[in-house]
């Protein structure tokens, strides 16, 4: 069998094994679901996000050109059902690709405290509990006010708040990992640093730290919803769901649904994430 | 022991060392940014060297860093721009409804989360555990800024029981108290009753606790008298642990609620560019943090011998 084939069929067990708990399923779907959503977002929304169409339209309710809005418009006449759904784009997009970063850089350092031990640890581990001591969102707040609030700023301040949590995964991983026979015996045949902590150690690491992905990746999707929430998120025209609630918030009283709605949305990606994260936990402590 | 603690005092005086150097030079390495923050954008040129001058800033940044500390140590926070008020005049009050905030939470998070971890803990895969874990992780699931709009939409919009906003202007109420406290508990037990739930399954599966149940002891007796202690350590560095997140999750529930605590502070402070109060919010919510960790190290070392010994 080629090497493709057997990764791929093993995707499909795995994806499998996943599905076949209630809890793992549901998390499946609504993780597909929403990247679904994000991939086909054009041509799912009914409208375009910023289209104006009729103010303050209730849910399910027709506007004066007898269209649908199924989910209402906000205060300023766009679709709250298109936003949603084009809002799934920078969310998506800006919480998998700010996650990424910080996985590369906390991941490396972690890997080379981990073994080479030493005074590079404690040099890392001091300067990573430094990061670790400030409340994540005041880092994120001086970050993104002394920066400006932008997508690429979001990715800085992402990064270098949650590098320092992998960081410590990964070191105590490599720890373990790094006293086990096949280091040694990668290290008498000679192999270098670099080969043994990226193709000998780094891959038997993966297990647990799939799951802390997406758990990450849900958390970065509401870190992102927090700054859109305090007004400090991506720029207005992108419709992302913290945004729209921070913008829906002064009608929340009277026309709930465009503050509901991007709730329920964020809240139902995290949900997702979490429930696929633990499934797949479940699975690894099972092999 | 009294070794292990020194140390750790040590590292802790040097991290809030470290931490209020960083946050000072990101904040006043550039002087002309900050004379600029201070007089605002419109102010020309001169009037900004004029003022660097006037305060000191074209000293070298190490001496001025020294003079901030030696400052702040004696109970000189600076001068807010924002509020017009020197910070030391009315931090302490703000200072003091998070606490009392963040206090009220944990006193509820606390208890709740260890009995939802145990009961789903103490018999693992049963009905009881798939419900509560489920509560849970939607629990870590729903962000806060979901959370204040569903409870305002279910408890001031819809039943009209509670008021929206927690300003308290006409003194403190304990009413106003409830929404940020409710929307805080969500947010926060989910996670240490999950903690609470893995120590607990990994201490049922020990030999102890499987010959204290096949010798035919109580199944209530097997879990209180012996699992629980054991499993109480991991929770217990989850709880203080969780004092840093209880500290950002308060920005959103008091920005949300017009609560008055140092929340509210931090953000007015970095719209503003105040300054003074940043430096004032972070070095405060820094030596927080580190002082949870050190008491969650000494109770630990309380609950486990092998600690305490070595």
């Amino acid at each position: 069998m080629s090497a493709p084939t057997s990764s791929l069929t093993k995707l499909f067990r795995i994806l499998k094994d996943i599905a076949s708990s209630p809890f793992g399923f549901l998390g499946l779907f609504l993780t597909l679901f929403w990247i679904f959503v994000a991939i086909f977002a054009p041509l799912l929304a009914p409208f375009s996000p910023t289209e104006l169409i009729q103010p303050l339209v209730k849910p399910l309710s027709y506007t004066k050109n007898g269209q649908l809005l199924i989910l209402g418009s906000d205060h300023i006449g766009r679709d709250v059902l298109s936003r949603i759904i084009h809002g799934t784009r920078p969310v998506l997009f800006w919480s998998i690709f700010a996650t990424f970063p910080a996985y590369f850089i906390g991941s490396s350092l972690g890997l080379a405290a981990g073994y080479y031990k030493k005074s590079t640890d404690t040099i890392l581990s001091f300067i990573a509990n430094l990061i670790l001591s400030f409340p994540v969102l005041v880092l994120y707040l001086i970050i993104i006010v002394y920066l400006g609030p932008s997508g690429s700023n979001i990715v800085v301040a992402i990064t270098f708040a949650s590098s320092p949590a992998i960081f410590r995964i990964v070191r105590a991983l490599t720890l373990d990992i790094a006293g086990r026979d096949f280091i040694n015996a990668a290290q008498i045949r000679g192999e270098s640093s670099l080969y043994i902590l990226f193709i000998e150690i780094l891959p038997n690491a993966k297990g647990p730290l799939i799951v802390d992905f997406c758990l990450r990746v849900g958390y970065t999707a509401i870190t992102i919803g927090v700054l859109g929430f305090l007004g400090l998120g991506l720029p207005p025209p992108s419709p992302d769901w913290g945004s729209m609630i921070n913008s829906g918030r002064p009608f929340a009283l009277f026309m709930p649904h465009m503050v509901i709605f991007p709730c329920i949305a964020i809240s139902s990606f995290v949900l997702g994430l979490n429930l696929l994260a633990d499934e797949i936990n479940h699975i690894n402590s099972r092999i | 022991m009294l070794l292990f603690l020194s140390k750790r005092l040590g590292l802790l005086l040097l991290t809030v060392l470290a931490t209020s150097f960083i946050v000072f030079a990101v904040l006043e390495l550039d002087v002309d940014t900050v004379a600029v923050k201070v007089l605002g954008g419109y102010s020309t040129q001169e009037q900004r060297a004029l003022w660097l001058e006037e305060n000191g800033y074209n000293r070298l940044f190490i001496t001025r860093y020294a003079e901030w500390l030696s400052n702040f140590v004696q109970g000189d926070f600076g001068y807010s721009t924002r509020f017009k008020r020197p910070v030391g005049d009315f931090f302490w009050n703000y200072l003091g409804m998070t606490a009392i905030l963040a206090g009220i939470t944990m006193a509820i998070v606390v208890p709740l989360a260890l009995t939802f971890g145990i009961l789903s803990g103490m018999k693992e895969t049963s009905l009881l555990d798939r419900v509560l874990s489920f509560i849970c992780i939607i629990s870590t699931s729903v962000p806060e800024f979901a959370s204040v709009i569903l409870f305002s939409f279910i408890f001031v919009f819809t039943l009209g029981i509670l008021p929206g906003t927690s300003s308290m202007i006409q003194g403190f109420s304990w009413k106003e108290l409830v929404l940020p406290v409710l929307v805080l508990v969500v947010y926060d037990f989910g996670y240490i009753a999950r903690i609470t739930r893995a120590s607990m399954v990994e201490v049922m599966h020990t030999s102890y606790v499987r010959t204290a149940i096949l010798k035919g002891m109580p199944f209530k007796r097997v879990v209180t008298v012996h699992a629980l202690r054991n499993a109480l350590i991991a929770p217990v560095t989850a709880i203080f642990l969780q004092f840093p997140w209880l500290l950002s999750g308060v920005v959103v529930v008091e920005i949300a609620f017009a609560y008055k605590g140092i929340g509210h502070l931090l953000l007015e402070g970095a719209l503003y560019h105040d300054i003074s109060l940043i430096e004032m919010c972070t070095v405060v919510a820094v030596i927080v943090v580190v002082l949870t960790q050190l008491i969650a190290d000494i109770i630990c070392m309380f609950l486990n011998p092998r600690i305490r010994f070595s």
